[in-house]
């Protein structure tokens, strides 16, 4: 049964989860904004003469900026590109609703837009049945993701906060790379950030009775080559036995290239492998141990620091136990 | 006798055949995981990368991301996408909407679906929409009702406006996810492949719809124009289309026997107004094939996974093109399914199943290509194919004798497309049955086949099936079967 006093009993345990993942395929991730680039492109020589410029456009052309953040180095800026927690996030949440909500539930747990006070009501109900069924699977999502559901009566509060957190770091990139547009390197030099090889490709839609470039239909896009890796850092507070299931599943399905990050599935982008896997636990020693506890092996290596140390035992899972885990989830 | 040319139509059933969501979701089991699959060139196969100066002409390079080469994810899947269309009698997922009158370039204008207003001093005439409109895609606020290749490869319709129709009606997410195909650079070649261009904007064989011929459009009406030469009018006569042929499809074969036809050398192809030049391509090389590449399904219903796996390997005859230079015979490809990994979404299972082998049974339903009863027998509803297109791809894609057919353009010369057709000649070839004045209605096939026929010593390619039926190797083309 689901209840959002998850720290009624405060944090008993911590399980750290370090992935790193290589992409497999390309990566497209942007952040809603448009860098511009300047086109002397000869004629018939299809994307030749292509010069980025690492500014809003103006009248130049226009491509979806590939996500990138700012950090201070030695007194000064420098930009660099990311994978956002939060779309690692979403994607891992989208996942589990698609595949572990029953379907009978799925398309009832989007919450309508503000304005529409009638329809919140609806879905505030739905919502509270979907969490006292336990077939529906929506509890796994709301304990772990968090629920924001404001029923206006603090007693009947069903918001939580979450029990998961993720990090990202920046793409690992030591080499400075310009942007490879159709096969070439632009030859202006290096655009924007340089921790991660980046690409511009086409697509042309061709019109059905012609076969000549549907008018109106060419567009550019922006992605992360194939081979870049960053690191995912993952906590999960007072870890249940479903949980591990979950990581578990995870694991298999990004593995497998059924959860994928980013846009553009359709056309192969942001299938990933998971590299240097590591799981680690701290639990308080004097709480009842879980019966999946047996999984994981008490580390006692001195190396193993964290600001947990000496507070907490620690635990190691080996990766390949974690398959053993998907029956939690049952 | 003149050489077919190198592109063909399949026409539209009389309506498209779209079902709901919930009607598609219900046909079986529903499939996700991924075929690992590989793409074989049966003729130099080449995608656009780049281009660059080359002597008197141009080098194009094979398209690569960060410096390798690959067939990309996109032309894979607009390769499938169009096929599914044809063979389901889906909806024209691509059309560029207008192609408006234009001042010594269109004599006729026309839109894709809708009808077009042509004005002009002494002559109004509205064109009647090229495609029928219930092939364009459309969102409704009542049944949401798509077609066949929208449901595996996702759509996106644009809103009409004053619509109310909701976001989710008007964009579906693609239940079928193409990786790009790697290519070992071993298996390139960019030496020994050309294909003929003209120096400037336009590119040599490139489309020109036009309504004022039946090339691209089913006859319609035969005007009187007058033409301005020299100074004198010259009433001349102008065979308005109505409605595009089909869809289009370029027939294989193999561009050594094709490519030299249009080299100046051989005096076959005259270029008056801008000079030849050749376009060294960079190409997959025949008999070679790309590194696996995977097709992932995203809970697709096993009839429709079964159509797909029938659209990758569409029997022994039909094989796909794709990529640059069709009408030259580069990009005749054959997928093969290297292996099958894939799970049935069991709703009753709280966990998805882990992917399990499933190669047998996928290449179990490739060997069903196209027989009705073993379709019918393992379970697939027929009805889903459109079986005349299927007859008619067959014929275009079907690699049937394709080494002993060459496909060209017909030229740009006398009795080809540069001969106009005077009132004087129109009226004495004709006879007396068609005078050439006021419109000509030639709605009934047979009419236009007839006037076609009647001027062939004249101007060959005036009716684009008679053309074709009158080409070198069509009876070849006549026999193949899918």
């Amino acid at each position: 049964m689901y209840s959002n006093q998850i720290y009624a009993s405060g944090i008993q345990s911590v399980l750290k989860v370090h992935w790193k993942l290589r992409c497999e395929t390309p990566l497209a991730i942007r952040n809603g904004l448009s860098i511009g680039y300047q086109d002397s492109d000869q004629r018939k020589s299809r994307g030749m003469g292509l010069r980025f410029k690492w500014q809003p456009p103006s009248d130049d052309r226009e491509v979806s900026s590939l996500h990138y953040g700012y950090k201070v180095v030695d007194d000064k800026v420098e930009s660099y590109h990311f994978v956002p927690p939060s779309s690692i996030r979403g994607s891992l949440r989208s996942w589990v609703i698609n595949h572990l909500v029953h379907p009978s539930y799925r398309d009832e747990i989007t919450p309508p837009e503000k304005k529409e006070e009638a329809r919140t009501k609806e879905y505030q109900a739905k919502i509270q049945k979907a969490l006292t069924d336990p077939k529906s699977g929506y509890s796994l999502v709301a304990s772990l993701f968090g629920q924001a559901l404001d029923t206006r009566n603090e007693g009947e509060s069903l918001s939580n906060a979450g029990r998961l957190q993720i990090d990202t770091t920046s793409f690992s990139q030591a080499k400075a790379m310009p942007i490879a547009i159709n096969g070439t390197l632009e030859d202006d030099g290096i655009t924007g950030p340089i921790n991660a090889s980046r690409q511009m490709t086409v697509r042309n839609p061709v019109d059905r009775m012609t076969h000549a470039s549907k008018e109106g239909g060419l567009h550019h896009f922006l992605e992360f080559c194939q081979g870049e890796t960053f690191e995912v850092h993952m906590t999960l507070l007072n870890p249940q036995g479903s949980d591990m299931g979950l990581l578990s599943l995870w694991r298999r399905e990004i593995e497998d290239g059924l959860l994928r990050f980013g846009a553009l599935s359709s056309i192969g982008r942001g299938r990933v492998s998971i590299h240097e896997p590591g799981y680690r636990l701290w639990r308080n020693p004097f709480v009842k141990e879980p019966e999946w506890l047996k999984h994981f092996e008490p580390n006692n290596d001195e190396s193993f620091t964290d600001a947990l140390a000496g507070l907490w035992t620690a635990y190691i899972l080996p990766a390949t136990s974690l398959d053993q885990l998907i029956s939690y989830l049952q | 006798m003149h050489n077919p040319n190198p592109f063909d139509f399949v026409p539209f059933a009389d309506r498209p055949l779209l079902k709901t969501e919930d009607e598609f979701n219900s046909m079986g089991d529903l499939f996700s995981g991924y075929l690992e699959v590989k793409m074989k060139a049966l003729t130099p196969v080449h995608v656009v990368g780049y281009q660059e100066p080359d002597g008197n002409g141009r080098k194009s390079h094979i398209y690569r991301q960060n410096d390798q080469a690959y067939i990309p994810a996109a032309s894979i899947r607009g390769c499938l996408r169009a096929f599914i269309e044809t063979l389901t009698a889906g909806w024209v997922s691509q059309a560029t909407p207008e192609y408006g009158k234009s001042y010594k370039k269109r004599h006729v204008g026309f839109s894709t679906f809708e009808w077009f207003q042509n004005k002009s001093r002494n002559h109004q005439y509205q064109a009647k929409p090229a495609v029928d409109p219930a092939y364009q895609p459309k969102a409704s606020t009542d049944d949401v009702v798509t077609d066949i290749a929208s449901y595996l490869f996702g759509i996106v319709i644009e809103k009409e406006k004053g619509s109310d129709v909701s976001h989710d009606a008007l964009a579906r997410k693609s239940k079928v996810w193409i990786e790009d195909a790697k290519i070992e650079s071993e298996h390139l070649d960019d030496k020994n492949y050309w294909l003929p261009d003209i120096a400037g904007d336009a590119i040599m064989g490139g489309a020109k719809p036009s309504a004022s011929n039946w090339w691209y459009m089913q006859p319609n009406q035969v005007w009187q124009r007058n033409v301005s030469v020299s100074g004198r009018i010259m009433p001349m006569a102008e065979f308005i289309g109505e409605r595009y042929w089909g869809r289009k499809f370029y027939y294989h074969q193999n561009p050594d026997n094709c490519v030299p036809f249009y080299d100046p050398q051989n005096h076959n192809w005259e270029y008056p107004k801008h000079p030849f030049c050749k376009v060294k391509l960079e190409c997959l090389m025949p008999n070679t094939s790309t590194d696996n590449f995977r097709i992932y399904v995203n809970r697709i219903p096993r009839q429709l996974l079964v159509l797909l796996v029938l659209s990758l390997a569409p029997g022994n005859n039909i094989r796909h093109k794709l990529g640059y230079g069709k009408a030259y015979g580069y990009g005749s490809i054959e997928f093969s399914i290297e292996a099958a990994h894939l799970r049935v979404e069991d709703t009753s299972q709280r966990i998805p199943a882990s992917l399990k082998d499933m190669l047998e049974e996928s290449l179990s339903w490739s060997k069903m290509a196209w027989n009705r009863e073993r379709l019918q027998a393992a379970g697939f509803d027929v009805s889903l194919i459109d079986w005349s297109a299927l007859d008619k791809l067959a014929k275009i894609i079907g690699l049937e004798n394709y080494e002993k057919l060459t496909f060209t353009y017909p030229p740009f010369k006398s009795g080809y497309f540069a001969r106009g057709i005077s009132q004087d000649v129109f009226n004495k070839a004709v006879g007396p049955k068609f005078k050439l004045g006021n419109p000509i209605s030639t709605t009934s096939p047979e009419v236009a086949r007839n006037l076609a026929a009647e001027l062939f010593a004249i101007k060959k390619p005036i009716h684009f099936q008679v053309y074709q039926e009158n080409a070198q190797g069509w009876v070849i083309i006549k026999n193949r079967k899918p």
